[in-house]
């Protein structure tokens, strides 16, 4: 029952029906053109192959037993595709190239079915009134940059006068416009909604809404500004923080990206993922 | 595929290639989150090079050489004496039993079993059976000679066998890092 591990690299070269189980080597031996054929097309010594064939020929026991080996090939074969592809593979791959379809869906991250202690809505609110105002505040110091910067005060004005706005849920579930408002690659999770938040800085801007399965949340903010020379650095600690939310923003292309995180500086970081940070056109 | 190099686009070759990528990825690596990096890392490098893809039937190759090379620069860089193969005359070697073929065959062990191989002989025999091409063409993909292709894969094999009959082998190895939990399973 032994083969050299020569003939065991050669096996694949004879022809199938050389060692199919129960047949006489005399019906089942394929003509020398055939494995002369055999050999050439794997740059082996057409000798080498006619040798094994012989050995085969000559020993049942063997010959079934390659059998059984080819049968194992064939399991191995159909095994190694058998991998489970994870949920929305398509969608993370498009988010990171910056990419999308029409009819992309979000996955539904927070799976979560427990009563709240908060109110979730009036969260998204304060943390995208945070994230407009911080936002508007970025905007106001490109427009103006040695004129004036926007104090915590104000922000902590604009917060509420959006926390009112935004309590609203007025989240969409789909169509997200990622095409036009593209998520980096180098955040972590996927967004739950999105809203226009065109009308509250005056331009056309985008809120993602983010919430995890382990309850950090957060909002993301994609604001066209192509005229802006902020740096495309990823701020992978936050650079400011107020009403207990972190803050970080920088430039992807043509938009300017603000993060929006609440809680401490761990949990923003938690958010990114520094082995993506890829610019992404 | 029917499509001309001129409709390719990536969001078409993301849509008919992402999932194949995904399975050669995992085979190869063995981890859920660097198999989807790597995806990722292989559409990335196709963005910015799409216009070196004239010939939209060979999309899936380029793609998928396109993983391997990115594949082989994470080995590199974080197991850099991997290396326990070798080419000696593999037919200078003893005669051996055919191991394991009495056993069942174990789809579950399969990847612990692959994770145990050398990486060369690891992109031998999941570039096999995934790319599904001769050995002559896996030797021009790899740049190494067809006798190398052949020794790798039945020394693949072989082990496989050996491995998926004797599991005990087949444990974790203490420095191995175990599977990060998905975020989104």
């Amino acid at each position: 029952m032994l083969l050299t591990p020569r003939e065991l690299e050669l096996l694949p070269a004879l022809p199938a029906e050389l060692s199919q189980h129960g047949k006489s080597c005399d019906s089942a031996a394929p003509p020398e053109a055939t494995l002369i054929q055999a050999a050439a097309a794997i740059g082996a010594d057409p000798a080498e192959v006619v040798r094994l064939q012989a050995k085969l020929a000559a020993d049942e026991i063997l010959r079934n037993r390659v059998y059984t080996l080819k049968a194992w090939d064939r399991q191995l074969a159909a095994a190694m595709p058998q991998v489970a592809v994870p949920a929305n593979l398509e969608l993370r791959v498009r988010q990171a190239l910056a990419i999308a379809e029409p009819a992309l869906e979000p996955v539904a991250l927070n799976t979560n079915t427990t009563p709240q202690k908060y109110s979730r809505r009036r969260w998204l609110g304060g943390v995208a009134a945070g994230g407009v105002a911080a936002a508007a505040g970025y905007l106001g110091w490109l427009n103006w940059p040695r004129s004036r910067t926007l104090d915590q005060n104000e922000i902590a004005d604009a917060g509420r006068w959006l926390d009112q706005y935004l309590r609203e849920d007025r989240w969409n579930k789909d169509n997200f416009p990622l095409k036009e408002y593209p998520l980096p690659a180098v955040l972590r999770y996927q967004p739950l909604g999105w809203q226009s938040i065109g009308r509250e800085l005056g331009t056309p801007a985008v809120a993602y809404d983010y919430t995890t399965n382990d309850g950090q949340r957060a909002a993301f903010f994609v604001i066209p500004q192509p005229e802006s020379n902020l740096t495309t650095a990823v701020p992978f600690r936050p650079q400011s923080s107020t009403q207990g939310m972190c803050i970080g923003h920088w430039r992807q292309g043509p938009n300017l990206m603000v993060l929006v995180v609440e809680g401490n500086e761990s949990r923003y970081k938690n958010f990114l993922r520094p082995d993506r940070d890829v610019p992404v056109v | 595929m029917s499509q001309s190099a001129a409709e390719l686009n990536l969001a078409t070759l993301v849509a008919d290639h992402a999932a194949d990528l995904y399975r050669y990825a995992y085979r190869l690596c063995g981890s859920t989150v660097d198999a989807e990096d790597l995806v990722q890392q292989t559409f990335l490098l196709a963005q910015q090079h799409l216009d070196q893809l004239r010939d939209a039937t060979a999309a899936r190759a380029w793609l998928f050489s396109l993983l391997r090379s990115s594949f082989s620069r994470l080995v590199r860089k974080t197991r850099p004496s991997s290396g326990t193969d070798c080419d000696c005359q593999f037919d200078e070697l003893p005669e051996v039993e055919l191991a394991g073929l009495d056993s069942p065959f174990d789809v579950e062990a399969l990847q612990l079993a692959l994770n145990k191989l050398p990486e060369e002989q690891r992109l031998v025999v999941v570039g096999f059976y995934f790319e599904e091409c001769s050995y002559q063409e896996l030797a021009q993909r790899l740049q190494i000679p067809i006798g190398t292709v052949m020794s790798r894969l039945a020394r693949a094999k072989t082990q496989l066998r050996t491995l998926l009959a004797d599991k005990s082998e087949l444990a974790p190895a203490e420095d191995e890092v175990p599977e990060p939990t998905l975020f989104w399973s």
